[in-house]
C-alpha cells in the first residue's frame, strides 16, 4: 500500500481572532437524548418527577451563575439570553408537559425530556422565518442542560486540564466564557459564527485564535484528531501532514515575532531623536479594550466613545449603567488619563430610544452636544455618572461638536448644577475634572482663540473637521478623492487651533485618523501636536515613525510646506524632505492582522 | 373579556428578547392573557408558547385578556408591541 497520506482537509471559515495553534480536538459534546422507552411503575413515576424537579433546580442555579459571570465578563447585554433560558426553564407549560408525560406515560424523566424536545423541535422546524427558527436552539439548550442535570455529574478533571482545541457547532457565550476562563484552550473552531460575536470578542481579548463559520467542522473531526487553527487567515487544517505542520509552525513564529516586536515597541520611549516627548493614546468603544490598548503602548485613552453604551441596548441606560462603565475605564487605565466624550448620537447614528427623527441632512442636524443640550436630564445622568467615576482623578470630560461659545457656557452651568447636587449628597468626585471640547466644526476652529480661554483642553477631531471644512463626504465615492488632510487650508486651520491652545497654555491633541497615518502624524508633529489618539493597533507604527525623526527638522519642513498652494505639492515636498533626512520614518510597518 | 387584534411591527418579530419582554409584562397582571395566531392559541404568560407562535413582522396576533385589570393589561401590552418592543427597527 502506498503510505503517503494526502487525505487531509483544509476548511475555510472566517478568522475572528488572529494567531495560529496546533493541537488535539475536543469536541464539545452534544447531549444524546434517550431513544429507548422503558415502562415504569406508578410509584417510580412519582420519583422520576421528583428527580426531574431536582434537575430543574440544579439547572436554574447553573443558569443564574452563568448569567452573572457572563454579565460581568462581557456585559449584561450578552447575559440577557440566559434570562430567556431561565424563563423557558421555569415555563409552566413546559413543566406541566413534562409532568404529564412522566405520570401518564409512566416513563423515565430522560424519556420525557426527549419527547418534549422532539415536540418543540418539530414546532420550530415548521417555522419558516429563519431567525425565529433559530430559537429552537434556545429551547434545545435548556432541555439539554436539564437532561444532563438528571444525573449530577462531575467533570472529568484530568481531561479538562489538557490543552485542546475546542470544536463545536456553536459556542454559547456561557460555554465560551467558562472554557476560555479556565485557560486551557489553544484555539476555537466553530461550524456557526459571525453573529455570535461575543465568542469572538472574548477570544480576541484572551489571545485565543478562533475561526468560525466552518459549516460542518464538527462532522469532519472527532476527539483526538489533530488540527491547525489559523485565526489570522480563517483556515482550519485537519490532520495536517508534517510538511504542512512545519509551514504553519513558521507562520506561527512569524506571528509571535510580530507580536513581540509590537510589545518591544510598546516599551520604547516615546520621544523623537532630538528628545521631544510625545504621547500616544487610544480611541476605544468598550471598557475591555483598555488593557489590550495599554499593552500596545497607549499612554491613556484619548477618546472613549460613550455612545456605545447606548448602542448595546434597546432601552436608555441609567446612571448606574453609565457609572459602571466609567469606573471600570478609570480603574483599568489608572493612573493614565481617560478622555470620556459625552454621547455623539444623532444624525446617522440615530437611536430609537432617543426619539430623534430622521433628518434630511444628518451631518448638519441634531447630534452630539445638540442632543445633550436638548435632553438635559439625560445629559445630566451622564455627567453625574462621569463625575462619580472621577474619584481617581484620571477622567477628563470631553464635549463633542461644539460650534459656539454659548454651548460651552451651557455645559458649564449644567456641570456646576450636577456638582452641587453631588456635593449636597456628600458624594465624592474630582472637583477639578478637566473640561475639554472637540474642535471638529470649522466655526469652533475659527474662534478657538476665544474658546481656549474657556476650556482646559482641545481635542481636534480631524475627520469631521476636514469633512465640514472641505465640504466633502469621504464615504461618498464620487467626491472622496477631494478629502485631503494635507490641503493647505486644513493645515492653516490646524495651525491656528494649535497656536490658540498654546497661547492660553492649554493642552491640544488630535484624535482623528490623521493621527494614525504616519505622514499626517509627522505633519501634525511639525505643527506642534504632541498628543495623538488613534485606533490602538496603529500606535506601534506611529510610535516608530515619530521616534525616527528630529522634531526640529520636521517643524522646519512643515513650516516651508505651508507656503505651498496645493495638497499635492505639500505632500510631495514633505515626503521628499522627510525621506532625505530620515529614510525609515515613512516605512509603513505592516499591520498584518486585524486585532 | 376583551379582545384586540394587533400587528407585530418590529423587524425580528417575537424573538427571544421580545418574547421575554412580553411575557414579563403579561405576568405583571392578574388577568389571564392568551395570544392567538393562525388558529394557534397560547398562554401569553409562557415564554415557550410565545416563541412557538412564530409571529414574524407583519403577522397579526389576537390578544384575549380576562380579569379585573384587563383594560390596563391590554393597554400596556399593546403599547409594548406597537413600540416594537423598544427595538431599533
Amino acid at each position: 500500500m502506498n503510505n503517503i497520506k494526502v487525505d487531509y482537509f483544509r476548511v475555510r471559515g472566517a478568522g475572528v481572532s488572529p494567531g495560529i495553534a496546533y493541537g488535539e480536538v475536543l469536541l464539545t459534546e452534544k447531549v444524546v437524548f434517550s431513544s429507548k422507552k422503558e415502562s415504569i411503575t406508578k410509584n417510580r413515576s412519582v420519583k422520576e418527577w421528583e428527580r426531574l424537579q431536582k434537575a430543574s433546580e440544579r439547572t436554574q442555579k447553573q443558569l443564574e451563575q452563568i448569567k452573572k459571570e457572563v454579565g460581568s465578563l462581557i456585559g449584561e447585554d450578552h447575559s440577557f439570553i440566559f434570562e430567556a433560558h431561565l424563563m423557558i426553564l421555569k415555563d409552566k407549560s413546559l413543566l406541566s408537559e413534562l409532568e404529564k408525560t412522566i405520570k401518564h406515560d409512566l416513563c423515565s424523566a430522560e424519556w420525557a425530556i426527549s419527547q418534549i424536545h422532539d415536540r418543540y423541535n418539530k414546532i420550530f422546524e415548521s417555522i419558516t422565518d429563519e431567525y425565529l427558527k433559530q430559537r429552537k436552539s434556545d429551547v434545545s439548550d435548556v432541555l439539554s442542560r436539564l437532561y444532563r442535570n438528571l444525573k449530577p455529574q462531575k467533570r472529568k478533571k484530568t481531561d479538562d486540564k489538557k490543552d485542546r482545541i475546542i470544536v463545536a457547532h456553536d459556542l454559547l457565550p456561557s460555554e465560551a466564557a467558562f472554557r476560555m476562563n479556565q485557560g486551557n484552550i489553544l484555539a476555537i473552531a466553530l461550524d456557526m459564527g459571525g453573529a455570535t460575536s461575543h465568542t469572538a470578542i472574548l477570544a480576541r481579548s484572551l489571545n485565543i485564535p478562533a475561526v468560525v463559520g466552518l459549516r460542518n467542522i464538527t462532522k469532519k473531526v472527532k476527539n483526538g484528531d489533530y488540527l491547525i487553527v489559523d485565526g489570522s487567515d480563517g483556515e482550519v487544517i485537519i490532520d495536517p501532514p508534517l510538511a504542512v505542520q512545519r509551514e504553519f509552525a513558521s507562520k506561527r513564529d512569524k506571528y509571535e515575532n510580530y507580536r513581540k516586536e509590537l510589545q518591544k515597541t510598546a516599551k520604547l520611549k516615546a520621544s523623537t531623536l532630538d528628545g521631544v516627548k510625545f504621547s500616544l493614546m487610544a480611541n476605544i468603544e468598550l471598557s475591555k479594550e483598555v488593557k489590550p490598548a495599554l499593552s500596545l503602548g497607549a499612554k491613556g485613552i484619548g477618546l472613549f466613545r460613550s455612545e456605545f453604551i447606548y448602542f448595546q441596548r434597546t432601552d436608555l441606560p441609567d446612571e448606574e449603567d453609565h457609572f459602571k462603565v466609567y469606573s471600570k475605564l478609570a480603574e483599568d487605565a489608572a493612573p493614565l488619563p481617560v478622555y470620556i466624550r459625552t454621547v455623539d448620537i444623532g444624525g446617522e447614528k440615530s437611536l430609537p430610544q432617543m426619539k430623534i427623527e430622521k433628518e434630511p441632512n444628518p451631518a448638519l442636524g441634531l447630534r452630539a452636544i445638540r442632543v445633550s443640550l436638548r435632553d438635559r436630564e439625560m445629559f445630566k445622568v451622564q455627567l453625574r455618572a462621569i463625575l462619580r467615576a472621577s474619584v481617581q482623578r484620571n477622567i477628563r470630560l470631553l464635549i463633542p461638536m461644539i460650534t459656539e461659545m454659548e454651548e460651552i457656557e451651557e455645559v458649564k452651568l449644567l456641570l456646576k448644577e450636577v456638582k452641587e447636587e453631588l456635593q449636597s449628597k456628600n458624594i465624592l468626585f474630582d472637583e477639578n475634572i478637566p473640561l475639554g471640547v472637540m474642535i471638529e466644526v470649522p466655526a469652533a476652529a475659527a474662534v478657538s482663540d476665544k474658546m481656549a480661554k474657556e476650556v482646559d483642553y482641545f481635542s481636534i477631531g480631524t475627520n469631521d473637521l476636514i469633512q465640514y471644512y472641505l465640504a466633502v463626504d469621504r464615504t461618498n465615492e464620487l467626491v472622496s478623492h477631494l478629502f485631503k488632510p494635507l490641503h493647505p487650508s486644513v493645515l492653516r486651520l490646524l495651525k491656528f487651533i494649535i497656536k490658540s491652545a498654546h497661547k492660553e497654555g492649554i493642552e491640544v491633541s488630535v484624535c482623528g485618523e490623521m493621527s494614525a497615518d504616519p505622514l499626517s502624524a509627522l505633519v501634525l508633529l511639525g505643527l506642534g501636536i504632541r498628543k495623538f489618539s488613534m485606533n490602538p493597533i496603529f500606535i506601534p507604527r506611529i510610535k516608530r515613525a515619530l521616534r525616527s525623526v528630529e522634531c526640529q527638522n520636521i517643524e522646519k519642513i512643515v513650516r516651508k510646506a505651508m507656503t505651498f498652494k496645493t495638497a499635492h505639492e505639500i505632500e510631495e515636498y514633505v515626503i521628499e524632505k522627510i525621506l532625505f533626512k530620515h529614510p525609515t520614518a515613512l516605512l509603513m510597518q505592516e499591520v498584518p492582522l486585524i486585532m | 373579556m376583551i379582545t384586540k387584534e394587533i400587528t407585530v411591527k418590529n423587524k425580528l418579530g417575537l424573538h427571544a428578547r421580545a418574547a421575554v419582554k412580553l411575557v414579563n409584562l403579561a405576568n405583571r397582571f392578574e388577568s389571564s392573557v392568551t395570544i392567538e395566531k393562525d388558529g394557534n392559541i397560547i398562554d401569553g404568560k409562557s415564554v415557550l408558547g410565545t416563541l412557538t407562535l412564530a409571529a414574524t413582522k407583519g403577522s397579526s396576533i389576537t390578544l384575549r385578556i380576562t380579569g379585573k385589570d384587563e383594560e390596563i393589561a391590554l393597554e400596556s401590552l399593546e403599547a409594548l408591541i406597537n413600540d416594537k418592543f423598544h427595538e431599533d427597527e
